[in-house]
């Protein structure tokens, strides 16, 4: 028996113009694919919007919509978005030390938007005469002043939500013959602070915006 | 008529500004010491700061001590004082409550 060989003849012949012609082909089959499925899979570039058009974006790290600017405004003021109150700037910082001598008092607020927050922490070194209390803007004379609590404390932790506009804060009186001193540190979408000393003396107080905290890398 | 209309107007803004004006023109203040000189209207009051304000007194003017209302008579010089008061400045203050109150150190 005997094999013929191939015929090395019988085989089509491929022309240079062929291989071009597919070459031609498979590139532009290949830059369409580009253009239309991996450009928006792997990038989340789709000039065409067929990426979109598939759910192919999604696959994407481009999925995550353009990022939503904070709201806008003067006053910090909350948006409520859900669960999650959002305001125009960022919270502020303060902490003071107040040393009543005798008999003296004083108040202590913070002028917060309506429904606005505050954290705070104070306390006092012997028996005070407190008032956490409220005057809305505008108002004059002790008419319109709201009273939040005036339960005798040394101390007080708490959170609060500014049911007006206005200054909000605390009255501190020292009732006895012996020095006080008081303590108050607080967070909030506050702007400034009021002081209101016991001889007429008015001072506007600066608040720290968050610069101000050190920066913990431990 | 026009003329009936303007003096209402005129006479409205009087009552306005008659009414509003005194009711944010007031300070509270407190003077804290010792009694340096007593007058039938007028009780000086030195500071712990050595500082001596005048504080006039009317009829309305509360004398108390340990929470209960005693007579003006009480009043003494050389006494620690607790002065609740109002007016448009240290200089020009009205004593709505005078406490009596154990001495305060620093005040004589």
């Amino acid at each position: 028996m005997k094999t013929n060989p191939v015929d090395s003849k019988s085989a089509p012949a491929h022309s240079a113009a062929d291989i071009a012609k597919a070459s031609g082909i498979a590139l532009l089959v290949a830059a369409v694919l580009l253009v239309t499925a991996i450009l928006p899979a792997e990038y989340g570039i789709d000039p065409l919007g067929t990426g979109r058009a598939l759910g192919l974006t999604a696959l994407s790290g481009a999925a995550v919509a353009e990022p939503v600017a904070p709201p806008q405004g003067k006053e910090l003021a909350p948006v409520p978005e859900g669960n999650v109150a959002l305001y125009p700037g960022e919270y502020k910082v303060d902490s003071r030390e107040f040393v009543l001598g005798p008999y003296e008092y004083i108040e202590y607020k913070y002028h917060l938007a309506k429904d606005a927050t505050m954290l705070f922490s104070w306390s006092a070194s012997g028996d005070v005469v407190q008032d956490f209390h409220g005057d809305p803007d505008g108002a004059k004379g002790d008419e319109a002043t709201q009273s939040y609590d005036k339960k005798p404390r040394r101390q007080s932790d708490g959170s609060f939500v500014a049911p007006f506009s206005g200054i909000h804060g605390w009255f501190w009186e020292n009732p006895g013959g012996e020095p006080v001193t008081v303590k108050v540190t607080t967070a909030g979408f506050y702007t400034i602070a009021h002081e209101f000393q016991f001889n007429g003396k008015r001072l506007a107080r600066e608040v720290r915006t968050l610069d101000a905290i050190p920066v913990n890398n431990n | 008529m026009l003329t009936i209309r303007r003096v209402a107007l005129c006479i409205a803004t009087v009552v306005l500004l008659a009414t509003t004006v005194p009711s944010f023109a007031h300070d509270d203040f407190r003077v804290i010491g010792t009694i340096t000189k007593l007058e039938k209207s007028t009780i000086d009051v030195k500071s712990k700061d050595a500082k001596i304000t005048s504080i006039k007194m009317d009829k309305q003017t509360q004398v108390t001590r340990d929470k209960q209302k005693v007579a003006p008579a009480e009043l003494k010089v050389g006494q620690s004082v607790v002065v609740d008061a109002y007016g448009d400045s240290e200089a020009d203050l009205l004593a709505l409550e005078i406490r009596i109150v154990p001495p305060i150190r620093g005040t004589k």
